[in-house]
């Protein structure tokens, strides 16, 4: 084990660096946009960024910032794939100020719109 | 099975953990269960970790090198993260730190191929325990199908651990799969692949070693213990076993990173997600340009934008239940009745053979009653299980939950507890036994707690008896029809029984209110659920689920319900009084002194010791206090004919004491309304106690109830008598 950790100082890429690399690889953005395609036309209205995630309109895109606040479900939604830099889009919101249902990673998930409120979106990591 | 619920290693657990143990772990909806299904077809045994509420089910199948192997098929999870009991039942089991449960030999861990990256997180902290690890690959066809391709040999490549490609519902590929599980005893502990930044390492290995050194455990899992203390943001929930020196020292960590700039959680999970991100390069490969079409996801949100529709949607969920509540509140009845002439006709036919004596009336009343109020359920429970995991398995019942979820979460309750509460107006067992889908704890036991108050069929016999007797036929709304005729839209006693069925429905969702402010105050609700793709449920596995779960019912339940209807019967047999008459006997029994021991409580409810007679010996089953006003008021046969004959009897009673009416439309009234709260069914706190796993919360759940009926049964009868109406 000691010895392994000692290797494992050795290489220490920057991982958000690496996420960006990957995404600007195409691979998970050229699926997030394909798949929204259908909901609305005109791929330039799709991102959206410095709102929240439920501040989003079923179709539209943003890139995940950072997770607000200290709420308890913040864990989880980071192990859910929803960490900095990826990808999401609302595919629909329901009725009463319901949970939201959104894509990531390829999947679908939901959750309430207070925790859909603490995931804040940024800037596309690329220009 | 009693054991089961005793903390320790039984010598049941001592023999069992010398075998070669495999345990299956994976994400919900990842076919893990029919994988496991597959590999040990008939030959699984279900039961309980001990003090907890989590599903133990193992299974058994003989390796091709010819090693009996014991499956260990842990329950759904995301990650290794302790979120629930579910997930930190897994993580002990892995991490060795579950008494009387061995480090499993060989882990499977079933991948979903149509959803790579989320699955291999789980695969990330599951090849940092050490354990050898064999990937299970399932929904592969269902990837071509998209016009995708996953090629398990290169994951494999990527990943370093055999993958092998498995269609459990066809056993196709178990084979191979049980070889490479056969093989990987032999396997290389493998180096962690993924990295991270140095200064969450460095404070990762000094956390490390401190973990190592404080709790003796062993690298891997002090590091994978490491590694959850600096992710976990609240200093409560964690790793059980720490000393809180190993807790101070990860706070301290979190902080220090935290000067710098740096989330530690969310840097963890970045660095296992960009692992994932170079193991699915190249090997998920996308659908060419002009398969793009046949995206299942497509197909799939066409499906979505009806059945999650803001108005369809719910006409859609409505036609649902409305199926769901009619086949478990009529379609049953034909088989329970089946059921209860059989038990009639048995009896009848010991009555035949047997000499009259306290042996047959023990056989007949005691256990025959006992076994047939338990097995007059399995229509119900069979039923709803069909459905419920029918639901499950297409992706239905997410959707649904999707819907419900603004209305129930109001009220700490999840959008899957819809269908356990509408069941529970059928019966409350089936209801309780299909909370298992609700997978945030608090919205369970709150589920589990009021669902007892939804009127159930077996309250119906006492409102249509009380109803009956002493409410007046009087129309409330009516349309004329040519020829003199009406037609009666609302009559009083209709309108009597609607309102105790929403006395009920409002009692639970207002009891839910506050449980869920006061009693789980500060438990965090969780409301992130995966929304699985459509998929084809399969009749086998819901079959199997069906008998899995009637079959626990009459093992666990329906030993409570059998013990408790004979001990019932010698407390209303015993002292036994043959120099009396027939119909006084039952006042002179234990639960005849029971009912008037408790006259002086029940007195101020405007009840006398005859219902007390009738409250006491109904504790079985509600439908019983009809049969026990029968008895008591000497009527014979009060199902059929002597119904009549018993409202007459219980109209014209006159109170020698007071020489008023004993009963009258408001303590009628009152009675029902003592009936729609108090938890008067044995049979419903058996099963609570095997859902939660321990006689806590039923025995809440019983006190609970008992006061909200009195005090609810008090304040009418008072006001109604002070008003007059009495």
């Amino acid at each position: 084990m000691a010895s392994r950790d000692k290797r494992d100082h050795g290489l220490q890429p920057d991982t958000r660096r690496a996420n960006r690399s990957r995404a600007e690889g195409g691979g998970r953005r050229q699926r997030m946009l394909d798949s929204s395609q259908p909901q609305s036309p005109s791929p330039g209205a799709l991102y959206r960024k410095d709102v929240a995630l439920s501040d989003l309109k079923p179709g539209e895109c943003g890139s995940v910032m950072r997770l607000n606040g200290n709420f308890c479900g913040r864990l989880r939604l980071l192990e859910m794939g929803l960490t900095p830099g990826t990808h999401v889009r609302m595919v629909r919101a329901a009725a009463f100020g319901g949970p939201v249902d959104i894509e990531v990673r390829g999947y679908q998930l939901s959750l309430r719109r207070e925790e859909a409120a603490a995931v804040w979106l940024g800037d596309e990591d690329q220009p | 099975m009693k054991q089961a619920t005793v903390a320790g290693p039984t010598p049941d657990d001592a023999i069992e953990t010398q075998e070669f143990t495999v345990a299956l772990v994976g994400n919900p909806n990842c076919g893990k269960t029919t994988l496991f299904n597959a590999l040990t077809g008939l030959r699984q045994k279900v039961g309980n970790y001990p003090g907890v509420t989590v599903e133990k089910k193992t299974g058994r199948a003989t390796l091709p090198n010819g090693t009996p192997a014991r499956f260990l098929d842990l329950p759904g999870l995301y990650s290794l993260t302790p979120h629930s009991p579910d997930e930190l039942i897994a993580r002990e089991v892995l991490l060795g730190l579950l008494p009387g449960e061995a480090v499993p030999q060989v882990i499977i861990n079933v991948v979903d191929a149509s959803n790579l990256e989320r699955n291999l997180y789980l695969t990330s902290q599951l090849l940092d325990t050490g354990i050898p690890v064999v990937v299970a690959l399932t929904m592969v066809d269902m990837v071509e199908r998209e016009g995708r391709s996953v090629d398990a040999a290169e994951i494999e490549a990527a990943i370093g651990v055999p993958v092998r490609a498995v269609i459990a519902s066809k056993r196709i590929g178990a084979d191979e799969l049980l070889e490479a599980v056969g093989n990987a005893g032999g396997q290389e502990v493998r180096k962690r692949e993924w990295t991270f930044s140095p200064a969450v390492a460095t404070e990762a290995f000094r956390l490390q070693q401190l973990i190592r050194t404080e709790a003796e455990l062993k690298p891997r899992v002090a590091f994978t213990e490491a590694l959850t203390l600096l992710m976990q943001d609240t200093d409560s929930a964690g790793p059980r076993y720490l000393p809180d020196s190993c807790r101070r020292a990860a706070k301290e960590a979190r902080e220090r990173l935290a000067d710098q700039g740096i989330d530690s959680a969310s840097e963890i999970i970045e660095a296992r997600y960009a692992w994932i991100a170079r193991v699915c390069e190249g090997v998920d490969r996308g659908p060419g340009e002009d398969q793009r079409r046949r995206r299942p996801f497509m197909t799939n949100d066409r499906v979505d934008r009806v059945v999650m529709h803001p108005f369809w949607g719910y006409v859609l969920f409505f036609v649902v239940m409305a199926v769901v509540f009619q086949s478990i509140f009529t379609w049953a009845k034909v088989p329970m009745d089946w059921i209860q002439n059989g038990i009639d006709a048995l009896g009848t036919g010991l009555t035949k053979i047997m000499p009259a004596g306290d042996l047959r009336d023990l056989l007949k009343e005691g256990v025959l009653g006992g076994v047939g109020n338990t097995i007059v359920f399995l229509p119900q429970i069979l039923l709803l299980f069909l459905f419920v995991s029918l639901l499950e398995d297409t992706g239905y019942m997410a959707r649904a939950a999707f819907l419900m979820d603004r209305l129930m979460s109001r009220v700490g309750l999840h959008g899957k507890s819809f269908i356990p509460l509408l069941s529970s107006f059928a019966c409350a067992i089936p209801g309780i036994m299909a909370t298992r889908t609700i997978g945030d704890r608090k919205a369970r036991l709150i589920t589990i707690l009021v669902a007892p108050l939804m009127s159930c069929s077996a309250r119906l016999p006492v409102y249509t008896l009380m109803i009956g007797a002493f409410v007046p036929a009087r129309t409330l709304l009516a349309i004329p029809l040519p020829g003199g005729h009406h037609l009666t839209l609302l009559s009083l006693p209709g309108a009597t029984m609607l309102a105790m069925y929403l006395l009920g429905m409002v009692t639970a969702f207002g009891i839910a209110w506050l449980f869920h402010r006061t009693l789980f105050k500060g438990v965090p609700p969780v409301f992130l659920m995966e929304l699985p793709p459509y998929r084809m449920p399969s009749l086998r596995a819901a079959i199997q689920q069906m008998i899995e779960r009637a079959g626990l019912f009459l093992k666990r339940a329906g030993t409570i319900i059998l013990a408790i209807s004979v001990v019932l019967w010698a407390l209303s047999t015993y002292p036994k009084r043959n120099d009396l008459p027939e119909d006084q006997r039952i006042q002179h029994s234990f639960v005849g002194m029971a009912g008037k021991s408790i006259e002086p409580v029940i007195r101020p409810l405007g009840f006398d010791w005859k219902m007390g007679i009738g409250i006491v010996s109904s504790f079985a089953a509600r439908e019983v206090f009809v049969t026990a006003m029968g008895t008591v008021y000497n009527v014979g046969d009060a199902k059929e004919t002597g119904q009549v004959n018993l409202m007459d009897h219980m109209r014209s009673d006159i109170d020698p004491r007071s020489g008023r009416h004993v009963f009258t439309p408001l303590v009628a009234v009152c009675l029902m309304i003592y009936y729609v709260l108090a938890m008067q069914c044995m049979s419903t706190l058996a099963v609570v106690r095997r859902e939660t796993n321990g006689w806590k919360w039923p025995a809440f759940q019983f006190g609970y109830m008992f006061v909200l009926a009195w005090a609810g049964t008090f304040l009418v009868f008072q006001v109604g008598r002070a008003m007059g109406w009495g």
